[in-house]
């Protein structure tokens, strides 16, 4: 018990280098001094970093129009200078600007403005560059995630993901791409975890804190995810209940005193509340306003049920809740392999459990979300966020297949 | 967001967790098997028809141009496509049983309807 406790300790607080280690010495099967292995899986991340910023930064820098993704690619860059100016000088006020989303990608793309400004890089191109950055990065821990069942699983998942059109080609918008970073190293720490330590709950709470300060759609995403990864284990239901609660609590305090727009009034001067409530009405579509979900057409539908209208209002329901509002199979193979797994799997009864069964619930959380609350007209890089699930389902499966075929 | 226009959601949802256990009570399946079918019957289930959308009579641009009484005919066949796709392949793939499941679903779909409707009804005539 004692010696299981210490590897899980050491396996939780490791790095990712250390990881690594563990890794090649099991493939090589030599006891190489740890100097040597550390400059070895220092340069196999490297390379796991590498290659998908490169096709990123060439996509993002040599070939997409500037601007691409209008208006975010103009709004934040000059959003993110206002806050930094207004923050040192004590001036809250600046975050009412763009107060509909969290402050830290924005104070992130700062950072990266200030960083690469003075190596000629536009607003913009930093911009990207921060996209590109924290999309490489989720490779890395899709890599991870994989390895967790088999290095090779791990290995294709990187490879997926890499090269996903949709990773590639929404990887500049800075927003969702950071926050899916943050949220993947939640996942990470969740599936890490072990069961009878809270220590691993509360780090991925404060790594879902980080990813709700950078887009506010991680919150639900993560906490639905790990339910049902819960449900699936059939983990009993006082410490299921233990383990979201204290993710969510410690998300959720993260959140609030990294967002000074819920901090009381008498320090920022005004509402934060009230500017955030407001600022994210506009986002209403609809005649009347703000709709949450597609079955909200439903109540002009019965208001105007014995008028033509009533015939619109319906069709925008159906429409809105049966066809879902991302066009993912136009414009990636992931999903396409998702589902020629996911019907192979169907068709051999193949029992779904362990890394399977939690990318998958991983994927239909985020995957509902998007159905449920997406606005009529839902962007489609909302569409990264399903990649790196699809990415480690996928390799899973097609592992699988692989070593059936091999016997 | 103005809250008397989410008032359908805020309703519709609560009504279809509460379906879903009160079905699975019914049906004798547990709480939590239901749970994971019923999310991954809704997730296969618009997952294959958004694969079909790539077809280009079915794509996303060609239904939204359909008039609203075309859309208001095929809405109860893609509803039923997706239902009976997504009940059977995620039957299959957590080795349930197909019909048990499929009751399972149209049960928790009834007891939504049964609930909301009236709620809605209600709370749309008392709306100030």
């Amino acid at each position: 018990m004692a010696k299981e406790n210490l590897r899980y300790r050491i396996r939780f607080w490791q790095n990712a280098a250390f990881h690594a280690i563990e890794e090649l010495n099991s493939v090589t099967g030599k006891h190489v001094s740890a100097p040597i292995i550390s400059m070895r899986s220092l340069l196999f991340f490297l390379l796991l970093f590498t290659l998908p910023l490169l096709i990123r930064l060439v996509w993002a820098l040599l070939f997409c129009p500037v601007p691409y993704l209008t208006p975010d690619e103009l709004l934040y860059p000059s959003t993110a200078k206002l806050y930094i100016q207004g923050l040192a000088s004590g001036n809250f006020s600046v975050l009412k600007v763009n107060a509909e989303h969290p402050p830290l990608s924005k104070l992130i793309t700062a950072l990266f403005i200030f960083l690469l400004g003075p190596l000629g890089f536009s607003d913009i191109g930093a911009l990207r560059v921060q996209g590109c950055f924290f999309s490489s990065l989720t490779c890395i821990l899709a890599y991870l995630i994989g390895s967790e069942v088999d290095r090779r699983i791990g290995m294709l998942s990187w490879f997926l993901l890499s090269l996903d059109p949709v990773s590639v080609r929404f990887g500049i918008a800075s927003l969702d791409v950071t926050s899916l970073f943050f949220a993947s190293l939640s996942i990470y720490m969740l599936l890490e975890a072990h069961p009878h330590s809270c220590r691993p709950y509360l780090l991925s709470g404060l790594s879902l804190g980080l990813a709700t300060l950078c887009k506010y759609s991680a919150f639900p995403i993560v906490l639905i995810a790990f339910a049902l990864m819960l449900f699936r284990e059939k983990s009993p239901i006082r410490p299921a209940t233990q383990k979201i609660s204290l993710v969510a609590a410690s998300s959720l305090a993260l959140l609030v005193l990294g967002n000074p727009l819920f901090w009381p009034p008498q320090v920022i001067g005004f509402s934060g509340y009230s500017v955030f409530l407001e600022a994210s009405s506009r986002y209403g579509t609809g005649p009347e306003g703000a709709f949450l979900t597609p079955l909200d057409w439903l109540e002009p539908a019965l208001k105007a049920w014995n008028t033509p209208h009533a015939l619109f209002y319906l069709s925008m329901f159906g429409l809105g809740s049966l066809v879902y509002p991302l066009p993912i199979f136009q414009s990636s193979y992931l999903p396409w392999l998702f589902l020629v797994s996911l019907l192979q799997s169907a068709r051999r009864r193949a029992k779904l459990e362990g890394l399977k069964s939690k990318s998958l619930l991983w994927f239909s959380a985020a995957f509902l979300f998007f159905w449920f609350v997406a606005k009529s007209q839902a962007e489609p890089y909302y569409s990264v966020w399903l990649s790196p699930p699809l990415a480690i389902f996928s390799a899973n499966s097609i592992i699988d297949v692989w070593r059936k075929v091999k016997r | 967001m103005e809250e008397g226009e989410t008032i359908v959601s805020a309703i519709t949802l609560p009504a279809l967790l509460l379906s879903v256990l009160a079905a699975a009570r019914l049906t004798g399946i547990s709480k939590r098997t239901a749970s994971i079918f019923m999310t991954l019957n809704a997730t296969i289930g618009l997952a294959i028809f958004s694969a079909l959308t790539t077809i280009p009579q079915l794509s996303i641009q060609a239904l939204n141009t359909l008039n609203p009484e075309k859309v208001v005919v095929i809405m109860p066949l893609i509803f039923t496509f997706e239902l009976l796709s997504g009940t059977y392949f995620s039957s299959r793939i957590l080795e349930l049983d197909y019909l048990r499941f499929l009751k399972l679903t149209l049960a928790a779909l009834s007891l939504t309807l049964a609930i909301s409707i009236p709620l809605c009804l209600l709370a749309l005539l008392f709306k100030p």
